[in-house]
């Protein structure tokens, strides 16, 4: 249970122990903390190669390996700790054996394959106001890995997707936003997956590009998918879509001739609210409503005179006074995390 | 001059930017699928901030600060590829390895392996 410090600025005895000792390079960090141990970072690790998480796992009952971005003066504030691929390093972060890591306040960017590459066994990985941008491929980017939670992460301006989380399963998002990716927001291919209180928006132009793209025994719950060509599209079924605003994308909600369960979801301005099939059904079991036309169901097509949203422009994604998920009142959360 | 924040004008988002001479462009992406696609010929004195320049030539006199630029020729052998990329023959330059699968000596089918490539 030992706390540790990383500063590429320092220039010490590069032995982690304090600030003035900290370790140089994020590689250091990765290598010696152990279960339990925290490793407070700050300031900005220019890479030439991957970071590669290759030795020490968190333990249950004892502890993830924690690492937390500071501000200069050490205090925990929300200031992240930049990883800066500069375009020559292929990852910010690489990891394929080792689970239960913890990372908030880290940002990376500008790798030549994607800020973060998982496979394998890298499992229960947590990551707290995180970013991942212009990155070559995607900004997450894992393979085989199970149970991955994203708290109030941001994937932007990566030239494939903000967030490819391509299997296995469990993976968790909450109040995160993907958006001006080149391909897709959240493509999520791993069964048992939830993204709630997440935003996509202005992701790829491309036929098949998605906001949010989900697989087996999936949620999108009280999300919002803006100016896609796809908002949401089901991989696979059942995927629950509840309380959701999809607006202005090419088409609202693709079921993928999957069932999809919809209820309490607002469409405005979608070229097509719905796809394959276009029809609500509760017979074919496509695309249904929680409960097939009753009055507490509101799944509303185009009752809001715009799209509620305080200001699009400046992707302000927080809903006017008044304005609700659903439009029907009984919604009043915002979001409050923007872009 | 203006700063132009936060969009995404990668592909064929491109003729959406519409920058004067002396724009300033801040966590905008440009990414294109065809390596050293020309943008913004001809406007000068503009400036990348924060920005995704991925198969991008800028204007000579552009600058750049904290930008990924660097250029990589995709392969269409690869599933899922990008779309607008140039048809690769199955001995590509992005080809890696091959696995054969033979039973009993014979030859039944060859796996190709590739990946796309960074290139000057």
């Amino acid at each position: 249970m030992a706390t540790y410090y990383c500063d590429p600025d320092a220039n010490g005895n590069d032995d982690g122990s304090d600030w003035t000792n900290a370790w140089e390079t994020f590689q250091q960090a990765a290598d010696n903390v152990t279960a339990g141990d925290i490793c407070y970072c700050r300031n900005t690790d220019t890479l030439t190669a991957p970071v590669d998480f290759d030795t020490n796992s968190g333990v249950n009952g004892t502890g993830y390996c924690k690492f937390i971005g500071c501000a200069a003066d050490g205090s925990v504030d929300g200031t992240r700790f930049v990883l800066d691929a500069n375009s020559a390093a292929a990852q910010c972060i690489l990891s394929s054996t080792v689970g239960l890591i913890w990372l908030e306040n880290i940002e990376m960017k500008n790798a030549t394959g994607s800020g973060y590459d998982a496979t394998g066994q890298s499992d229960n990985w947590v990551w707290v106001n995180c970013i991942s941008h212009n990155n070559s491929n995607h900004g997450w980017d894992t393979t085989g890995c199970y149970a991955h939670d994203f708290i109030k992460c941001q994937g932007y301006s990566n030239t494939d997707s903000g967030f490819y989380l391509a299997s296995q399963a469990r993976y968790f998002l909450f109040l995160c936003v993907a958006y001006d990716n080149s391909d897709n927001g959240f493509y999520i291919y791993a069964n048992q997956s939830t993204a709630s209180h997440c935003i996509t928006h202005d992701n790829g132009a491309d036929s098949g590009d998605r906001g949010f793209g989900m697989n087996y025994h999936s949620q999108v719950l009280n999300c919002i998918a803006d100016g896609e060509v796809e908002g949401i599209y089901l991989h696979n079924e059942p995927v629950r879509i509840y309380a959701s605003r999809i607006t202005n994308c090419t088409e609202g909600i693709d079921f993928n001739n999957n069932v999809g369960l919809c209820g309490w979801n607002l469409f405005h301005n979608n070229t097509n609210d719905r796809a394959n099939p276009a029809a609500w059904s509760s017979v074919g079991l496509d695309a249904a409503y929680i409960q097939d036309e009753s009055e507490t169901n509101t799944n509303l097509d185009d009752q809001d005179a715009d799209d509620g949203y305080e200001n699009l422009a400046n992707d302000d994604f927080n809903l006017k006074p008044g304005r609700t998920y659903n439009g029907d009142g009984s919604d009043t959360v915002g979001l409050n995390i923007g872009s | 001059m203006a700063i132009i924040k936060n969009k995404n004008f990668s592909k064929s988002y491109l003729p959406k930017a519409t920058p004067q001479n002396g724009d300033t462009f801040q966590n905008c992406n440009f990414a294109q699928v065809k390596p050293h696609t020309e943008i913004f010929n001809g406007i000068t004195g503009l400036k990348f901030v924060g920005c995704n320049l991925l198969n991008c030539n800028i204007p000579p006199d552009a600058k750049k600060d904290d930008c990924l630029h660097l250029h990589k020729l995709y392969c269409s052998n690869i599933p899922g590829h990008k779309l607008g990329i140039d048809e690769c023959l199955e001995d590509c330059i992005h080809k890696i390895d091959s696995d054969e699968i033979r039973i009993d000596g014979q030859l039944i089918d060859k796996v190709n392996h590739y990946e796309d490539k960074i290139v000057e």
